[in-house]
């Protein structure tokens, strides 16, 4: 492969799905046009320094990709913590712990509303400023590193050597025919999404505060969560793993949908066990006094937790079932093709 | 780099900014595929990098300023560029306001 051809591939791997190959075909047609005005003018083709010279000057793919970007939005406090290019995918993580994050803490309001109990302003606004800060404190820092790592010394960076370059160009150009490719992108995400979750998770099981908010000294996680609490850890790790191995092998698309198709099976036997369960939100003081006012709150809880459960149950099986369906996909391009 | 020069370099792309596409827009009153609109802006005394022109032909494309064709030229598909109708509308405005701004300044120099 020509190092213009690797550094295409490389630039082509930041750049949104959607306007991939037009972009490229535009940049290579202009680096084309240098390279042939440069050798018109020295009489002889480039050799690999002079093009690598070249390649430089147009700047790290990371960077050249970050300017076709119509969405240029970025965090910035004085100087630039997250750049555009990775901006969408920090927004996304986000969005994704935030919204997991507050659905369980209105569950507990809603419920403790709606059980008669009183709930002061300051009360909500903690939690969800609790949750808030959490979340944007660890993602952003997450993001703010992996941008620091990606745009650092840009000068210094090799087109001899991008990574994920290690498949021919036919197998590129198939590949992104077929949308078989995992983004880079999407794996980084997915791996930081899943590693921030994973904290949450084993700090949430240390402390009951970062779930129920001022509620957790009236009601706690039932066991069954204890009992699923090492298989959850389970399946958020093997997303992780999964991230990372396509983050370095993006050409193993069924490695990922295998990968989700057994994260899924999982997820639906923990689902199973938790459904069976009948009890997701305990009392913490059964006896006291006051667990009778308690009692109807978490009855609205549990109730709206099971529905919650079914949902995420029906979820996972289209989910489960559209991991299959591409697990057997390319399976039936080969034989097709062999014929 | 000290903070003066940041604080020259960051007022200088600003100002650069706007001029850039006023320069694009008129460069573009004749049809030229990117590579040739470089050097020919680079020939103007308006350098721009690859990685600036490029991107910034697609946004005033999608802003409906210019039209684009693929066309084969010298053995090569090549993408070239030109106003469209409302671009030159645009650019007429726009020069209009340069020579304004320009006259201005002219003035307030001169005291």
């Amino acid at each position: 492969m020509e190092l213009v051809d690797k550094y295409l591939l490389a630039v082509r791997n930041y750049l949104p799905a959607e306007q991939k190959d037009d972009i490229i075909k535009g940049l290579s047609e202009n680096l084309h046009s240098e390279i042939e005005d440069k050798e018109a003018e020295l009489g002889r083709p480039l050799n690999e320094a002079e093009q690598e010279a070249l390649l430089k000057q147009h700047g790290h793919p990371l960077l050249v990709a970050g300017r076709y970007r119509q969405d240029q939005r970025s965090l910035a406090f004085g100087k630039q913590w997250i750049g555009p290019v990775i901006f969408p995918f920090y927004i996304k993580v986000l969005s994704f712990n935030l919204g997991i994050s507050f659905t369980v803490v209105s569950l507990v309001f809603a419920g403790l509303l709606i059980g008669g109990q009183a709930i002061t302003f300051s009360d909500v606004a903690f939690a969800f400023s609790l949750q808030l800060v959490i979340q944007f404190g660890i993602v952003t820092g997450v993001f703010a590193i992996l941008e620091k790592h990606l745009t650092k010394n840009p000068d210094k960076w090799d087109p001899r050597k991008p990574d994920h370059l290690k498949y021919p160009a036919f197998l590129e150009a198939r590949a992104a025919k077929d949308g078989q490719r995992v983004p880079k992108l999407e794996s980084i995400s997915q791996f930081i999404a899943s590693g921030v979750f994973l904290v949450w998770l084993r700090a949430a099981q240390k402390s009951p505060f970062l779930i129920f908010g001022p509620a957790a000294g009236i009601f706690h996680l039932a066991p069954v969560w204890h009992q699923v609490f090492a298989p959850s850890m389970l399946i958020v790790l093997m997303g992780m793993v999964q991230a990372a191995i396509n983050l370095l092998r993006p050409d193993w698309v069924r490695f990922r949908s295998a990968m989700r198709s057994g994260i899924g099976a999982i997820t639906l036997v923990v689902m199973y066990f938790l459904v069976k369960a009948r009890e997701w939100v305990v009392l913490a003081s059964p006896a006291a006094s006051a667990a009778g006012n308690y009692r109807h709150a978490m009855g609205i809880v549990n109730q709206t937790i099971l529905y919650s459960l079914l949902i995420a149950g029906a979820i996972v099986i289209a989910l489960l079932l559209r991991d299959l369906w591409k697990l057997v996909q390319p399976v039936r391009g080969q034989m097709t093709s062999l014929v | 780099m000290n903070a003066d020069g940041n604080l020259f370099e960051n007022l200088r792309m600003e100002l650069r900014r706007g001029s850039l596409i006023l320069a694009v827009l008129t460069e573009l009153r004749g049809e030229q595929y990117g590579y040739t609109l470089r050097k020919s802006l680079a020939e103007h005394g308006m350098e721009i990098d690859e990685g600036t022109l490029y991107p910034l032909l697609r946004r005033l494309e999608t802003q409906g300023l210019l039209v684009s064709e693929w066309r084969e030229e010298e053995k090569r598909n090549k993408r070239f560029y030109k106003l469209s109708a409302a671009g030159k509308l645009i650019l007429k405005q726009l020069l209009a306001e340069w020579k304004s701004i320009d006259a201005s300044l002219n003035g307030i120099l001169k005291g």
